[in-house]
């Protein structure tokens, strides 16, 4: 089924500008819309406030589990350790009851590790499936 | 375990179905592209990985992910457990708000027997 919706002040020239690179791409009015409107959602989700606090809360969790690992690697090796926006929660003996612990709380974001395993840069490779 | 090629993709391309373990739901069903092309395990648009709450079961670990153009861009990345029918394993899921993707990657993929039944539009787990 087809959809038409009525835009009203819209710019004549981005719209012009829009109909050219469209047309050379061969791409219909309506698809290049629809990719344009995908990457304006796309761009304000990375920019939001929510996701920006999210991001403020991982750094925080991230030191909070420096300051830990390093207070408590010896002692407590091999058990997991939970820490949720910047605060510890706790050590468990094993990774369930640390999951359990993290879904519980009521935080942005938990991060779950292993006492005693190094915190690594990993990277991972993407195709052009991605794009 | 057969699952049909999508077809409304042009030539028609290898898809499974998923189920993984999240904070929110405990098996959620992801119908996923495969590509071998992307190392990790799963991905998925970062608006799912936070209806999931998938961020409250991180990895202590940054994962980079490296777009075909060679930028890096820093991932969400959790790890849980995926299971297909009887199969478990588990596998790190990577999410970023500008990636609007569900994928199968060779984390994934490299734990299982697949054909790629192409004539057919067929992908079967052996």
């Amino acid at each position: 089924m087809r959809n038409v919706i009525v835009v009203k002040n819209v710019d004549k020239n981005l719209y012009r500008r829009l109909k050219s690179t469209a047309s050379l791409k061969g791409y219909t009015i309506g698809e290049a819309l629809n990719e344009a409107i995908k990457l304006w959602l796309m761009l304000n989700e990375a920019i939001s406030r929510d996701y920006l606090d999210y991001l403020t809360c991982r750094e925080r969790s991230e030191e909070k589990l420096k300051e830990i690992n390093e207070k408590y690697c010896k002692k407590c090796k091999g058990k997991y350790v939970v820490v949720c926006d910047g605060i510890f929660i706790g050590i468990f003996d094993n990774e369930k009851e640390a999951l359990n612990s993290a879904c519980k709380s009521k935080a942005r974001e938990c991060i779950v590790a292993k006492l005693g395993e190094p915190i690594k840069e990993e990277k991972v490779e993407f195709g052009m499936g991605v794009l | 375990m057969k699952f049909k090629y999508n077809e409304n993709v042009k030539p028609p391309i290898p898809k499974m179905k998923v189920k993984i373990w999240t904070p929110k739901i405990k098996d959620y069903e992801l119908e996923l592209v495969v590509d071998t092309g992307f190392s990790g395990g799963i991905l998925i648009p970062y608006r799912l990985y936070d209806e999931l709450k998938l961020a409250l079961v991180e990895v202590p670990s940054r994962y980079f992910g490296i777009l075909p153009v060679g930028i890096p861009i820093m991932l969400h990345t959790a790890l849980t457990e995926a299971s297909i029918e009887k199969l478990k394993f588990k596998v790190h899921v990577h999410s970023h708000p500008l990636i609007n993707k569900k994928l199968a990657g060779r984390e994934l993929l490299n734990q299982l027997k697949i054909l790629l039944n192409g004539p057919k539009r067929e992908l079967e787990i052996l």
